[in-house]
């Protein structure tokens, strides 16, 4: 009877510990240290977001194919990538560095095989004053818009997000109005997202390509070829060699 | 270890033949109980929009002024994940652009991750101190009602100028949408 009972109160607590284990890991998990997490030293690892102020649910981590952070140059950047060939392309508005004030400011033209092309500014900087949402400025410049975001499903899996902005404007003297497609997210080093160690914003610019659709599905095919792989940030680090 | 524990729990029998486990079945019963209860402790639960509002307002109606209410509080205090949870994932804002007739100029903020943009980047950096919806005209078909609204944000009035749309989900109310600047410009 006594061995019966023995067994039974080991029944009991296997299954309760079974259950708790099962139950609270994921919240226990990160302070057993069983949870890696990217740090500042991975390789060509960053944290994506759709904004800086806060973390929004579209946080990733990603595996990048170049340096975008600010212990390097973001000059350093391929000028060629896939069907892309790229040329400088600087900005010539004395007022935009005076205004942003950034740390790095990189801007390109870049053109595919089928007559496409794309500007892809990279903009830098330590704190907020460099990094005006593109739309506030589309707004200050008259354009009419409408925002949203998209994802990119990257090649090795998972899938990043930025907004975009489709604007139009109607210059004087024109009958159709112009039309830009716009594409964004920003970049951190680590995921302690501080201001301090640099932020990157990677913007895509175009006029429209058949349908609004097609267009971002185009910068999509551009953004893929500098990021590899994204995931929550433990994923990622697991997944690194 | 364990093996030995199921090797018990599966194969031993008394003199009648029961297994144990049959005859410790109202023992196991407890344990599977508090595993239960355990897991549905950090199971996500089905809230949002109205339901997640504290005090739960009871009716539709109530719900859906609460709704709004909280729109307008949330945006005073930046509580952004709180707003968050009041829209529909396909919810969009739009700006009318005070030309309710002409619906080319509007402009768009489509789904939940432009709708938290609008907020962050546009909403929130004027810190409204007040933005308390009033004048509400509510109509409800169903799961959906549609609402016009006079806002005002700090010293902004605009006279029913806003319309919103809701959806019912469950037993909870969420934002659709937004249109504002639905007042027409005077000539």
């Amino acid at each position: 009877m006594a061995n019966r009972t023995t067994w039974s109160a080991v029944a009991i607590g296997l299954l309760l510990a079974i259950g708790l284990i099962a139950v609270y890991y994921p919240q226990l998990a990160p302070a057993l240290g069983s949870a890696p997490s990217l740090s500042a030293g991975d390789e060509f690892t960053y944290i994506t977001d759709l904004d800086f102020w806060q973390r929004t649910p579209r946080e990733r981590a990603v595996l990048a194919t170049s340096r975008f952070d600010l212990g390097h140059d973001l000059n350093d950047v391929p000028m060629e990538v896939g069907p892309w060939k790229g040329v400088d392309d600087p900005e010539t508005n004395r007022e935009v560095m005076i205004l942003l004030e950034p740390e790095q400011y990189v801007q390109r033209l870049y053109d595919d095989d089928q007559g496409r092309y794309l500007w892809l500014t990279m903009v830098g900087g330590r704190s907020s004053q460099p990094f005006h949402a593109p739309d506030i400025c589309y707004d200050a410049d008259g354009w009419q818009y409408d925002l949203g975001s998209h994802a990119t499903a990257l090649e090795d899996g998972g899938e990043i997000y930025g907004l975009w902005l489709h604007g139009k404007k109607l210059f004087e003297g024109d009958t159709v109005p112009e039309e830009h497609v716009v594409y964004y997210f920003y970049l951190f080093p680590d995921e302690q997202r501080n201001q301090a160690d640099g932020i990157v914003l990677f913007k895509t610019t175009s006029a429209r390509f058949g349908t609004l659709e097609e267009t971002l599905a185009m910068h999509e095919a551009f953004v893929r070829e500098f990021f590899r792989k994204a995931g929550a940030p433990a994923e990622l680090a697991q997944a690194l060699p | 270890m364990l093996p030995a524990v199921c090797s018990r729990l599966f194969s031993t029998r008394d003199d009648s033949g029961r297994s144990w486990l049959l005859r410790s079945g109202g023992i196991l019963v407890l344990p599977a109980i508090l595993c239960v209860i355990l897991a549905s402790c950090v199971a996500p639960a089905v809230t949002g929009g109205s339901c997640d509002l504290d005090p739960a307002p009871a009716g539709d109606e109530a719900a859906i002024r609460a709704v709004i209410e909280a729109e307008g509080h949330y945006v005073v205090t930046q509580q952004i994940d709180a707003l968050m949870a009041l829209w529909t994932e396909s919810a969009f804002v739009a700006n009318a652009k005070n030309t309710p007739d002409t619906a080319d100029d509007d402009q768009f903020w489509r789904e939940k991750d432009a709708i938290r943009h609008r907020y962050v980047r546009t909403v929130f950096p004027g810190a409204p101190a007040a933005a308390a919806p009033a004048d509400l005209e509510i109509r409800i078909d169903g799961n959906r009602a549609e609402v016009t609204a006079t806002t005002r944000i700090g010293a902004e009035v605009a006279p029913a100028g806003d319309r919103w749309v809701l959806a019912k989900s469950g037993q909870c109310w969420f934002l659709e949408s937004l249109t504002y600047n639905l007042e027409a410009q005077q000539p």
